[in-house]
């Protein structure tokens, strides 16, 4: 059996069938006054109820999830659906029915909506609907704010009022026949972190409360009548995850602040929308960079400006409002393009590449700038320029990009106005002239992969000169301090986002620089984030001096691994 | 009676949650406020006629608000809606 995965996490625990009797309505009902005042009588309930589980949730789980409760308050509270009701009601008819009969309207009316975000309300009003009916018609529902041992439930629905309710700790999965991604019981699961798959045809005849059975919140997959060593294996990999999350869950809430209090960002490196939830899941606050170049290298032809803009859209909104740093096109290089052909070079990394060749292509660029700034509205962009080496070629960028603002504007379309824009550090020319470029721009970000491959004039991929590539090198650190310091002067933000950034060695020296922002790997967030608060930034300060004393890598890295061991 | 278009920009349209903000908005007023979609007029202070106008992000709607405080009540429901409504 399957259905959608919508959260991630494998689980193996007994079922709870949550009661799916119909209900049946009563044939004798009172004067249209008599059931005004049960229909009243029961909304007010309902409500208080509602409110209760709102504040409840907003304690445990957020506001995001008590959100939910909110809009289903403010539905109680609707004349939309009380005057109807009441209508009803004085059309001779029972203040259960009344119900059912005016809520299906709404519900069918939702159902219909294409907006796949709309139609998924329509199970709000079921969830309010049901409510309303129960306690009208005094009916119980299953208990599920003490559950004795680790469950798994399983509804057609499972709606936010009993989601809101559950003894949390308690309940190992959520399986649902009906719902898409965006139910609120697959948001709530997600942000409880609790496995969850919806949309399982054929749940409910198979499963059965008291079975135990396991899924896989990620593939859909669900497993039944497991065998004995399958169970095992199961079970396995169960604790694993857990021992994996635990640890994660430690660190990647937190902020990355050292030992005196000071807070450095740590964002994720992403190459496709896909990696966004690696990122949030092992505690990252931001992309620090976003590779585009993915729509680019996957297509045989070049990615028009929908394709791009829904990628954009799509990232900025998983991450909800935190910083996204696009870095514009990146390729040339190593990384070829067959549908932009270009020719072959003898020197590919000191020629044509980024936004070089953005300069040659003008309309690839144009319609990378016009996706982005389209994107913008949806949450807190920023756009990088790669292998900027001269003032010229920033201006350049940064007056492209606002002609395509202009465009926009004219065209009525959307974008935000105020967008940062910055800057990889890549070229030695840049750190160099930091003071110059930080004027020009918000922020900087430091490539160490190509600032070493250019200050030491070493081609990472060449195997026989490999030896002597090395961020470690005393002029690759003078370089970064530079670019630090220059923006600083400028009140400008600092980040790296190469492989330095997620080293542990190196870490301690680029906090004593004061670096801000730090990306990575989703997968080096947690042990960095735990890294950084047992620093101590003045112990910190006095490395980087201690460090620009020394001549070589080797005595560098040496020094960096020692200040490691003693302090981790 | 005072009407202005605006744009929604809230990432998601007018769904459950921005609607719930705009109704609670609306219903400060005395002045009726509906918004206008595609050529229906939908009761701004009823959250499920905001929510059955389904408004996607991007879309053009017209506020329009009929009362003693009808200048006051269509300045705030614009701004909000134009703000982003918090998303």
């Amino acid at each position: 059996m399957h259905g959608y995965g919508v959260s991630k996490g494998l689980c193996y625990a007994k079922v709870l069938v949550l009661n799916e009797e119909a209900i049946a309505f009563p044939v004798e009902i009172g004067s249209p006054a008599e059931e005004e005042r049960k229909f009243m009588d029961a909304q007010a309930a309902v409500l208080e109820e509602t409110i209760r589980l709102r504040d409840k949730t907003n304690e445990t789980a957020g506001g995001n999830a008590a959100d939910i409760l909110d809009v289903h308050c403010s539905l109680l509270k609707d004349s939309g659906l009380i005057e109807p009701i009441k209508e009803e009601i004085a059309k001779q008819t029972g203040a259960a029915l009344a119900v059912e009969k005016v809520m299906n309207r709404v519900i069918a009316q939702f159902e219909v909506m294409e907006n796949e975000y709309f139609a998924q309300r329509a199970l709000d009003m079921k969830d309010i609907k049901d409510n309303l009916i129960c306690e009208i018609l005094n009916i119980k529902k299953p208990d599920v704010s003490s559950l004795p041992e680790p469950t798994i439930i399983v509804g057609s629905d499972i709606p936010p009022s009993t989601t809101a309710g559950m003894d949390l700790k308690m309940v190992s999965g959520m399986l649902m026949e009906l719902g898409g991604i965006t139910s609120h019981t697959a948001i709530l699961a997600r942000t409880l972190d609790i496995p969850a798959v919806v949309g399982v045809s054929g749940l409910l005849t198979k499963v059965k409360t008291g079975d135990l059975i396991g899924f896989d919140g990620e593939t859909g997959e669900i497993f039944l009548n497991l065998k004995e060593n399958e169970i095992k294996s199961l079970k396995k990999k169960i604790e694993e995850q857990d021992e994996e999350k635990s640890r994660w869950n430690k660190f990647s809430g937190e902020p990355a602040v050292t030992s005196d209090g000071k807070k450095f960002d740590i964002f994720g490196n992403i190459g496709s929308p896909d990696d966004v939830e690696k990122v949030l899941e092992r505690g990252g606050e931001g992309i620090g960079l976003f590779r585009s170049e993915f729509l680019y290298l996957s297509s045989k032809i070049l990615p028009d400006e929908e394709k791009q803009y829904d990628a954009y859209k799509k990232v900025l909104e998983k991450m909800d409002g935190r910083p996204v740093i696009v870095r514009t096109l990146d390729i040339g290089g190593d990384k070829d393009v067959p549908a932009l052909r270009l020719a072959k070079e003898a020197n590919p990394f000191l020629g044509l590449r980024a936004l070089r060749l953005c300069r040659r292509k003008e309309d690839v660029f144009h319609t990378q700038l016009r996706a982005l700034l389209r994107a913008s509205i949806y949450g807190n962009l920023k756009i990088m320029f790669p292998m900027i080496s001269s003032m010229e070629e920033l201006i350049w960028a940064k007056d492209k990009l606002r002609q395509c603002q202009e465009e926009l504007q004219k065209e009525m379309v959307p974008f935000k106005e105020k967008i940062e824009i910055g800057i990889m550090v890549e070229i030695p020319a840049v750190a160099v002239m930091a003071e110059c470029f930080a004027g020009e721009c918000d922020f900087f970000s430091i490539g160490t992969n190509d600032l070493t491959q250019y200050s030491l004039a070493v081609d990472r991929g060449n195997e026989t000169v490999a030896d002597l590539y090395t961020y470690y090198h005393p002029a690759v650190i003078r370089l970064i301090k530079m670019a630090v310091d220059g923006a600083h002067k400028n009140n400008i933000i600092c980040g790296m986002c190469g492989e330095a950034a997620g080293d542990p060695k190196m870490i301690p020296l680029l906090v004593g620089m004061g670096l801000d922002e730090y990306s990575m790997a989703a997968a080096s967030i947690p042990e960095v984030k735990e890294w950084i608060g047992k620093l101590n930034t003045e112990k910190c300060k006095e490395l980087v001096e201690q460090i620009l004393r020394l001549s070589t890598a080797k005595e560098i890295e040496e020094m960096l691994r020692k200040f490691y061991i003693q302090n981790k | 009676m005072v009407k202005r278009k605006v744009v929604v920009v809230a990432k998601a349209g007018l769904h459950a949650r921005p609607a719930n903000l705009l109704t609670k908005e609306a219903q400060h007023f005395h002045s009726s406020v509906e918004i206008s979609v595609g050529g229906s007029l939908y009761n701004a202070k009823s959250l499920i006629g905001i929510l059955a106008a389904g408004v996607d992000c991007g879309t053009e709607i017209e506020v329009v608000c009929d009362g003693t405080d009808e200048k006051e009540a269509c300045e705030a429901v614009t701004n909000l809606i134009t703000g982003g409504m918090g998303e």
